[in-house]
């Protein structure tokens, strides 16, 4: 279609149209112009710079939260150290709370209470007691040690 | 003009380099601003298009690099930028073609003596907005076909008829007048 030819009166018409006095802009447009994309050009910098700053303190901000909650789930942080107490002392104090308890039982139950005491703590469950019940098709369990 | 990535002023544009913001304006301006005049009839309204025209490339030169032909792209901005200035002289969202006839029936061309140029000028406002622009596009925008439909979102087919059809048109208007 670039090629489609005019007729000789159209060619000469369009000469004419091409041959108008041209219509230049004013001296001030170019120093306007440019002037315009500068302002443009430095409020884009500043944005991008705004932009990046705020890029950064997100992912300070994610790396702070993930470093404490793996901070607090685990014992290699610093942790509240708590006396021990000695396990003959625990099995007294088990024994008095609780009179029934043979002497050996006592002991036994301080051991345990011993060996767990350095342990880190578990999440607490919040699901309500009924929740926790054994569903009834599974049965029973096998008693321990089979 | 190279092709898109490598072209020299294409890439200056991307990085926001401002020696390549005045060699575009150097290379295109005046045509804009014709073209602009041609449509909007006030060379005020005309240079605040082709200013906007080159804050839209200044906000969209990452893109710029993806650019085929850079200056059907500038004429589509051109096109956008004009309506927008007649939406907003108008006070209207959009009917800006009224507005636009308007302007153009009172004119800003530079005067000329020649009572032929003169008569260009007023067969010219009496042509349909969409025969005007094309002309604007071809003649004072030097945009082939090509370019002016990807400019007005039209075949090239489309484009030239346009153009022609707005040749005879304007033969038809003088040869009435005479």
């Amino acid at each position: 279609m670039e090629d489609e030819q005019l007729s000789a009166e159209l060619e000469e018409l369009e000469r004419d149209l091409a041959g108008r006095p041209r219509a230049e802009p004013s001296a001030d447009l170019r120093e306007r112009v440019i002037e315009g994309v500068q302002a443009e050009l430095r409020r884009r910098k500043a944005r991008n710079g705004w932009a990046f700053a705020a890029a950064v303190a997100a992912a300070a901000l994610v790396w702070i939260n993930l470093s404490l909650s793996a901070t607090l789930g685990t014992d290699y942080g610093p942790r509240r150290v708590r006396p021990r107490p000695p396990v003959d002392r625990m099995a007294q104090q088990i024994q008095q709370l609780l009179p029934e308890l043979s002497d050996c039982e006592a002991l036994r139950q301080a051991v345990l209470l011993e060996a767990g005491w350095d342990l880190p703590r578990y999440p607490v469950l919040l699901a309500a007691p009924a929740a926790l019940r054994r569903p009834a098709d599974l049965g029973d369990l096998p008693p321990q040690g089979e | 003009m190279g092709s898109p990535g490598t072209d020299p002023l294409l890439l200056g544009l991307a990085a926001g380099d401002q020696r390549a913001f005045e060699a575009l304006y150097d290379r295109f301006a005046a045509r804009l601003y014709r073209v602009a005049l041609a449509m909007l009839g006030r060379s005020e309204d005309a240079e605040d298009t082709v200013q906007e025209v080159f804050i839209a490339v200044v906000r969209s030169r990452h893109g710029l690099t993806e650019v085929r032909d850079l200056e059907a792209y500038l004429f589509t901005a051109l096109r956008r930028a004009a309506a927008r200035c007649a939406a907003r002289r108008s006070r209207q969202p959009v009917a800006s073609d009224a507005v636009a006839d308007q302007a153009v029936a009172k004119g800003d061309r530079p005067g000329s003596s020649n009572p032929q140029d003169q008569w260009l000028e007023q067969a010219l406002r009496a042509l349909p907005r969409e025969q005007r622009e094309v002309i604007a596009l071809k003649i004072d925008g030097e945009l082939t076909f090509g370019q002016i439909a990807q400019a007005t979102g039209v075949s090239i087919n489309t484009a030239a008829s346009r153009y022609r059809y707005a040749l005879e048109k304007l033969r038809r208007v003088m040869k009435e007048e005479s």
